[in-house]
């Protein structure tokens, strides 16, 4: 099965706000459940898509509070195919973080807060690409799943 | 942001009634850790078992509520839920923080240590 040649079972544009991620995650979580994804591959794809998204509303769309961020999910071999367009500033370099693992064997004062983001994201996700088209960013990858995907057609879209 | 507190023993033992830690709450939390903790002398146990979902802010407000503490104090976990256990795993941070399966274990633990 190609990677983007099946229908999106998920479809969603959210608001580039910590609480428009908080909210948007929600409602994917709740789309997949109705799709019989189990509790692990739902945690899987929450936790992917939480890293994706508080970098784009925090680097991409940075001071901006007008941004808006589309997610659209399909299934594809053994897992899901998911694209994350936006339109705030491109990758620096145009090119995805390395994602190396945080150095964790430090003394307590030394601890990292951060940079854990990208590090989850590779360590869950593969397939990972990013293209800058004109003022989009679209970056693509695969979760994953323990079970099978789930069939491609869905109630939960309407021609428009 | 709601956390509660009580002390068993030597134990101050927190609550965290939130089924989220994630970016758009973790100063809060770090803030209301720091409050709660502020006074207490010695193991502070943090019982998670009603959050169901922490990204990696979260994570890092957990790692600062630990970090503030100083003085030899100690942050511990316990109830960890599945996907909250998974994060700790996939950035390694279980090696970091102890974690209990319950908070009676965290309180049992503690009683039989000197």
């Amino acid at each position: 099965m190609s990677l983007w040649t099946s229908a999106a079972i998920c479809r969603q544009k959210i608001n580039a706000s910590a609480t428009g991620v908080r909210a948007g995650l929600a409602a994917i979580r709740a789309i997949l459940h109705r799709h019989r994804l189990k509790e692990d591959d739902l945690g899987s794809v929450e936790l992917v898509l939480a890293e994706v998204l508080n970098n784009i509303v925090e680097h991409a769309y940075a001071q901006r509070h007008d941004g808006v961020i589309e997610i659209f999910i399909s299934p594809c071999e053994a897992g899901l195919a998911v694209r994350v367009f936006d339109t705030g500033a491109p990758m620096p370099d145009l090119t995805l973080p390395p994602g190396q693992p945080a150095n964790i064997d430090v003394a307590l004062p030394e601890l990292p807060e951060g940079s854990f983001g990208w590090n989850l994201i590779r360590t869950v996700a593969d397939d990972i690409q990013y293209v800058r088209v004109t003022t989009q960013n679209r970056l693509s990858f695969r979760i994953p799943l323990t079970q099978a995907p789930p069939p491609s057609e869905t109630q939960t879209e309407q021609p428009s | 942001m709601n956390l509660t507190s009580q002390t068993e023993g030597q134990v101050l033992l927190i609550n965290v009634d939130e089924p989220r830690i994630d970016a758009s709450v973790a100063i809060q939390f770090k803030d209301q850790m720091r409050e709660l903790s502020d006074a207490h002398p010695a193991r502070i146990v943090v019982d998670l078992s009603r959050v169901d979902f922490i990204d990696s802010s979260g994570l890092g407000a957990i790692v600062a509520a630990m970090k503030q503490l100083g003085n030899g104090r100690t942050l511990e976990l316990a109830s960890l839920t599945p996907t909250v256990g998974k994060v700790f795993r996939l950035t390694r941070m279980d090696s970091v923080f102890k974690i209990h399966d319950t908070p009676a274990k965290a309180l049992r633990a503690g009683a039989e240590s000197p």
